[in-house]
């Protein structure tokens, strides 16, 4: 450090020491140094900074060390400097704020965007000192990326923004929301995507909000040009409906959603996950899930980050979040497809079922010696020690000198032997999803990017595509051979042992330079397919039971696959029985060494061995829990994972007081008009109990006028009639209803046009449906549902089936108030029980809500996918299920709960009584 | 009356096409023996009626069949008064008729009969084996050769519907399921008269369709849906459409299980 340097570094150490000694810390570390008028001026500041505030100081010289850092040249210090300066006079807090937010601005070095940066910031500061963290955080972001257009665009926005709204309350709002909707935006469409906001600005602030919501829903799927359309659409309407642009851009209107569904090209995961989960559920017989690739970190390590990536690791299929590559919804929607097919085979044809045992049993040559890692007679595999217990598969890859090499060709010869199987079980999806792959692979080779001589060898075999060349050909057909005998996992890490010297040296001559060495290029296959190693070991509950009870079969002799266990645990949810343990055992006199070992079960006895740590029956197998009692457990349908949580979520039965009030009979007075009418219409449903039919061919009993008829007409010689019985049919109206309350702390609110709460209003619907049921003589029980949590859902039931509608009854009805949340897909399934109980021919759920499932880790797409379920599993049992929801104007999201043709809206609560009454008698009819 | 000489009329002349699935032929014919009347328990088409046809042709006895329904009373069963030449003459229901000429009388889905309708089998299925005819005030005692079955489906039945434990434990009972896909197509080939490896490919999707069976579909789709399937196939409708006619929307109206059955046959095929 010069003199005059260290000059500057004790008047800064006597003003604060500890910036001092961070200052030369930092310095220390740089090489280049710093000049003497940069660390003057750097010296000045920060002690002018701390003499107003110890905050501006530090954040003054830590501005100063980031410029340093990042070699900004010296009239970025000067502007810094004069920055600082300037703000710093309105106040310490405003010249931390632009110490902070004017450095990555300055590291840029980009003259525009420091003019849009310095108006933005002038603008803002007019608003308060609040406005102005957040939104210079977002841009510092964008700027550390590089993304220099957007970080222009985002600037130009918050200018827009800023230089309309007045009020404060709207500006801390848009503090908030902007830089948090920008930053949701990709980064490959933020540019485009923030001037259609710029744009819908410029016409009103109030459609901000909508704008976001709409991106959040739909609009994301939108191309460049798609969108431009879309927004222009939007402001084309907006002068003459100005009241319902909100709606439009937030696609809560019919128009908005048909406008977004017309331009879309894009697909995403969302749209098509529960289809592509129901058929990986029919394909694999399993709950295998659908998951965004970005949910596993090393996908981003691709290295051609533009391409898609998906990929499995045994317990998920991970698939894009968006597909926009093709140029049609269609063809984006078949590469979901795609991907999901060639995917399933990993589960469906056993790959995460790799048994180096099973392998062992093919022959001598294959059986890994565990002490030194290494294969008898292959001497070229001079591999190290497997580390650590591992999945058979990481084990088998670490074995060889270059486990990436292996790898590779693993998944080659992996892909090759699904493309197999799926050609012989099922040649129509071949037919159509196997050129989706082969025009990538076509297009990859046609790039000349790739130069690895694997990728020929994953052409000609993955890929079923024709590559003139010697060595892949020897490769294919020693492969076809080996895979039409045995189509196991075990012949394609077979193959891997035999082929993997030959590529070896293939691969050899086109070693890349490394830091480290030569390195060989990695495989690239279309789309980034893959298989998730760590994620395949990290999510395998039941590797290490299953270990532990080969390891005890294996001392007794008995020989099992641990794969076997594995995957019979997997499948029966970590239960495993006495006779699933029978059917595994392999026939000894084709254990090991014997050439064509197949699994031959066989009976042994088992009688004499302890295995009750293993064995893990069902334990609620035919039981009903919670009969009889206070409470009940019911399942819940977890979007996530796929799968139910069996016995997740208790359903209290809550008493309701029946103690004496007046509501029923105050309700019965105020409708008195409306109750008559009711009970008349109802009236005409009712059935005439049991019918007599006369003159029958066939039937009961004579029916003895008519036999009179036929003995007169024998008689007088006339051809009698032959209609001489009696059939007595019963005509009864045999129905059985539930409805169901919902009664959550929503329900307090107001009813729309009028000043009843909307609870207030749900009671005046029971009564007139109380009435009118007792007169038609239908069974129907009533219950209310609310709760907090899922151990927390509240049943209570108003009436019961074998219940009078007396006095009780009707005070019940009469305490009915507003809860707590709404779990619904358990209290539907309560409700199913309770109607699964009733011998009636029609038996019908009516769900009375006034909006969306909503409770403790129960949201959103969620509770949706929840509440589907369960109303799906009451219709697979007969039960008819209706949903009336009041109180909310019609959203589309209702017909994703519930289905169009299954439910009503009732936007004016007042109707509800009548409405009610109506929807029942049009059901039951 | 029931001619006995009648029992011709309910024979079974061509012997019925049935692969044996495992021991059920040699248990019935033992229950037979014995004179035990079976029950036979199964999904829906899966093949249960056919396995009686099959063994009445096998034991070279007539077989009665009555498929139960809520209206069935016991005057259907048991018989009643007609007029014949100016006289009333009783006639005999089917179940009357089978132990008088000493028939297999199966009742086919007995839980959808009345409850009240079904104790009238209840002297005739244990050890007293006779018939009561009230209207006649009489007990027929069973033909030596006479044997009742019955049917019904425990899948998608409600506990309301079980049978009562008074009917059920007068039966030997055998359990039938899908056969496996070997044999399933083997009978798909000769009922539906295709090609062993199209019958393969339905048989495949048929168990693909069964992964889903508690994913919303109330039962999977059985073998005799997999056969009309193939009927249509035989009669020149193209796979697809004759799946989605036979099997696919008989199964569901769910159009996101009819989605997912639709990609289903557009793989296999």
């Amino acid at each position: 450090m010069d003199p005059l340097t260290t000059e500057h570094m004790d008047r800064l150490h006597l003003a604060e020491p500890k910036v001092a000694g961070r200052l030369s810390k930092e310095l220390k570390g740089m090489i280049s140094g710093i000049s003497p008028p940069s660390m003057a001026l750097l010296v000045e500041d920060t002690i002018w900074g701390l003499s107003q505030e110890e905050s501006f100081g530090r954040a003054i010289c830590d501005g100063y060390i980031t410029l340093l850092k990042k070699k900004s040249r010296p009239p970025a210090f000067e502007t810094f400097s004069k920055l600082i300066r300037l703000e710093g006079r309105e106040g310490p807090t405003m010249g931390r704020i632009m110490a902070s937010a004017a450095v990555p601005v300055l590291v840029c070095d980009d003259p525009d965007i420091l003019g849009r940066f310095l108006a933005g910031f002038k603008i803002m500061k007019k608003r308060g000192s609040n406005m102005l963290p957040r939104p210079f955080q977002a841009l510092a972001v964008m700027l550390h990326d590089r993304d220099l257009a957007a970080a222009r665009a985002y600037l130009d926005l918050l200018h827009a923004i800023f230089t309309q709204c007045r009020s404060y309350s709207q500006c801390r709002q848009f503090s908030e929301m902007i830089p948090r909707a920008v930053m949701s935006f990709p980064a490959s469409k933020r540019v485009w995507q923030t001037r259609e906001l710029i744009r819908l600005v410029r016409v009103d602030l109030r459609l901000v909000d909508p704008f976001v919501q709409g991106m959040d829903k739909s609009l994301f799927l939108l191309t460049e040009s798609a969108l431009t359309g879309f927004v222009s659409l939007g402001l084309e309407k907006y002068p003459q409906y100005s009241k319902f642009a909100g709606c439009f851009f937030s696609l809560e209107s019919r128009s908005g959603i048909e406008a977004c569904k017309k331009r879309q090209v894009a697909v995403s995961l969302q749209q098509v996950r529960t289809r592509l989960m129901s058929y990986l559920q029919a394909r694999t017989g399993r709950a295998v899930l659908i998951l965004p690739v970005s949910e596993i970190e090393s996908a981003g390590s691709s290295e051609n980050d533009e391409s898609l990536t998906a990929g499995s690791d045994g317990r998920a299929v991970y698939l894009p979040e968006v597909i926009d590559k093709a140029g049609t919804m269609r063809e984006n929607m078949d590469l979901f497809q795609c991907l999901t097919r060639f995917e399933s085979g990993y589960y469906e044809f056993g790959t995460f079922d790799f048994d180096l045992d099973r392998l062992a049993d093919r022959s001598r040559e294959y059986r890994l010696d565990n002490e030194t890692g290494s294969w008898p007679g292959k001497g070229f595999i001079e591999s190290p020690k497997p580390k650590g217990p591992g999945s058979d598969l990481n084990r088998f890859i670490d074995t060889f000198p270059d486990p990436k090499l292996a790898w590779d060709l693993f998944l080659t010869f992996e892909h090759a032997r699904i493309r197999v199987c799926f050609s012989r079980e099922y040649p129509g999806l071949i037919k159509k999803y196997l050129p989706l792959l082969q025009i990538e692979t076509q297009r990859m080779r046609g790039s000349g990017a790739i130069r690895n001589p694997l990728f020929d060898l994953y052409t000609a075999l993955a890929m079923a595509l024709e590559v003139p060349d010697p060595w892949i050909h020897d490769i294919s057909k020693m492969f076809l051979q080996h895979v039409s005998r045995d189509d196991s996992v075990e012949t394609t890490a077979m193959m891997v042992l035999k082929a993997y010297h030959r590529v070896e040296d293939r691969v050899a001559g086109y070693h890349k330079k490394t830091g480290n060495g030569f390195q060989a290029p990695g495989l690239r296959v279309p789309f980034n397919r893959t298989i998730f190693l760590n994620g395949h070991l990290s999510h395998r509950p039941y590797e290490k039971p299953a270990r532990d009870l080969w390891v005890k079969l294996r001392d007794q002799g008995i020989q099992v696959y641990r794969s076997d266990i594995r995957k019979t645990m997997e499948l029966n949810h970590g239960r495993l029985s006495r006779d699933d343990i029978e059917a595994m055992i392999v026939k000894s006199g084709h254990a090991r060494g014997s050439q064509n070992a197949v699994s031959h079960h066989l009976n042994v006895d088992l009688s004499g061995l302890d295995l009750s740590r293993f064995i893990r029956e069902d334990p609620f197998h035919g039981q009903d829990p919670g009969a009889g009692d206070s409470i009940s457990w019911h399942r819940e349908w977890d979007e996530h994972m796929g799968d139910y949580l069996d016995h997740h979520v208790r359903v209290n039965h809550r008493k309701v007081s029946h103690s004496e009030n007046s509501d029923y009979w105050t309700v019965l007075r105020q409708n008195q008009g409306l109750v008559k009418d009711v009970r008349h219409s109802f009236e005409l449903l009712k059935p005439e109990g049991l019918k007599m039919l006369r003159q029958w061919i066939d039937g009961d009993e004579f029916d003895y006028r008519a036999l009179i008829d036929y003995s007169i007409d024998v008689k007088s010689g006339r051809t009698p009639s032959e209609r001489l019985y009696v059939k007595r049919i019963k005509q009864q109206r045999d129905v059985s209803v539930l409805l169901l309350v919902d009664l959550s702390r929503s329900t307090a609110n107001i009813a729309m046009g009028t000043l009843k709460p909307v609870i207030h209003v749900e009671k005046e619907a029971l009564v007139l449906f109380s009435e009118a049921l007792n007169v038609v003589g239908d069974s129907f029980s009533i219950a209310g549902f609310s709760g907090t949590g899922r151990l927390g859902v509240d049943y209570f039931l108003i009436k019961d089936f074998h219940e009078n509608l007396n006095d009780r009854v009707k005070n019940r009805i009469g305490h009915m108030s507003p809860q707590r949340s709404t779990r619904m897909g358990a209290a539907i399934r309560e409700a199913g029980r309770h109607l699964d109980r009733v011998n009636s021919k029609v038996r019908l759920l009516i769900i009375l809500g006034d909006g969306f499932p909503n409770d403790t880790g129960y949201k959103q797409g969620y509770a949706i996918a929840d509440t589907r379920k369960a109303i799906s599993e009451l219709r697979a049992d007969n039960i008819h299920v209706h949903a009336i929801t009041v109180n909310v104007v019609e959203d589309p999201k209702l017909d994703q709960l519930y289905s169009h043709i299954h439910h009503n809206v009732i936007s004016d609560v007042s109707e509800l009584p009548s409405k009610l009454i109506r929807i029942y008698s049009h059901l039951t009819r | 009356m029931t001619d006995p000489n009648d029992s011709a009329d309910y024979l079974i002349k061509n012997e019925p096409y049935y692969l044996n699935l495992g021991d059920e032929i040699k248990l019935f014919e033992s229950a037979y023996e014995s004179r035990l009347p079976v029950m036979l328990k199964g999904p829906t088409g899966c093949g249960k009626t056919r396995f009686v046809e099959y063994m009445a042709y096998r034991l070279k006895r007539p077989l009665i069949t009555v498929p139960c329904h809520e209206d069935l009373f016991a005057s259907d069963l048991i018989g009643r008064f007609l007029l014949k030449n100016n006289e009333t003459v009783w006639m005999d229901g089917p179940l009357t008729r089978a132990v008088k000429i000493g028939a297999i009388c199966y009742l086919d889905e007995i839980v959808e009969a009345r409850k009240d309708t079904t104790v009238v089998i209840h002297p005739l299925s244990d050890t007293r084996r006779v018939l009561n005819i009230d209207k006649k005030g009489i007990s027929i005692p069973a033909h030596p050769d006479f044997m009742m079955a019955i049917s019904y489906n425990p899948g998608y039945q409600s506990v309301l519907k079980d049978l009562k434990q008074s009917t059920r434990q007068r039966f030997v009972s055998l359990s039938f399921s899908y056969p496996e896909a070997a044999k399933e197509a083997e009978i798909v080939t000769h009922e539906g008269g295709i090609q062993t490896d199209t019958a393969a490919k339905l048989v495949k999707l048929g168990n693909k369709i069964r992964n889903i069976r508690e994913h919303g579909l109330a039962e999977g789709a059985s073998t005799r849906l997999l056969i009309y399937a193939a009927l249509l196939m035989q009669q020149g409708i193209p796979e697809r459409d004759a799946c989605r006619s036979a099997i696919f929307l008989p199964l569901t109206d769910d159009p996101g299980l009819l989605e997912t059955m639709e990609d289903l046959v557009e793989d296999i095929f």
